[in-house]
């Protein structure tokens, strides 16, 4: 999530440029980063890394972002 | 489990404490310990209405999203925007600063329909 602001979690909607795309299949609050993470199932032709994307929590779509793994990297 | 005297308690595990015509709601001890880590709390508006028994806030907690109902009826006149920050005071301090809304009320007398302190201990066991 590029935001703080509630957690993805499972079945919630992802969108891309007002089109559903997909699904969360699991998240949670990442305790070492400080911000919602998860896995989701997205279309393959929205699945690049970098893809600009929205989580649909409660009736509002709040912005994320596909990323490598790993998420946390030790440093 | 701390279950302090002076506030009155919804079944369904918020707690109030009168302040002249309003009412501070915060979620209890016990349902604290049972949603664990608290990782965002949604706030209601202020000027929201709030329907007894009704969902006007959402906490989430690391293992689950969990609404939060209306103790009483009334207006939102505060809310606790330490919490957007910092959602973890409704674990450390459940009846104080982890306090999340506060409701002008309708009705003082509907507070009477709430359990005491003594009720809620038996409804939690």
């Amino acid at each position: 999530m590029k935001s703080k602001g509630p957690p993805p979690r499972p079945q919630y909607s992802v969108w891309r440029e007002g089109e559903r795309i997909g699904e969360v299949t699991s998240g949670s609050l990442s305790p070492s980063l400080n911000e919602g993470i998860g896995m989701a199932y997205v279309a393959s032709a929205h699945a690049k890394i970098g893809t600009e994307i929205e989580i649909e929590v409660r009736d509002r779509k709040l912005p994320a972002v596909i990323e490598k793994k790993p998420l946390y990297k030790k440093s | 489990m701390n279950v302090p005297e002076d506030l009155r308690y919804a079944e369904s595990h918020e707690w109030v404490r009168v302040e002249g015509e309003n009412a501070r709601v915060g979620i209890t001890d016990h349902a604290q310990a049972e949603l664990t880590d608290v990782v965002y709390v949604e706030l209601p508006k202020v000027g929201a209405k709030a329907t007894a028994k009704g969902q006007i806030a959402v906490v989430e907690s690391v293992k689950a999203a969990s609404d939060i109902y209306a103790p009483v009826s009334g207006t939102v006149v505060d809310v606790n925007k330490a919490l957007e920050s910092n959602p973890a005071l409704v674990n450390t301090d459940p009846f104080g600063e982890g306090w999340i809304f506060m409701l002008k009320m309708d009705s003082p007398d509907e507070v009477k329909q709430l359990k005491d302190a003594a009720g809620y201990r038996t409804q939690i066991g």
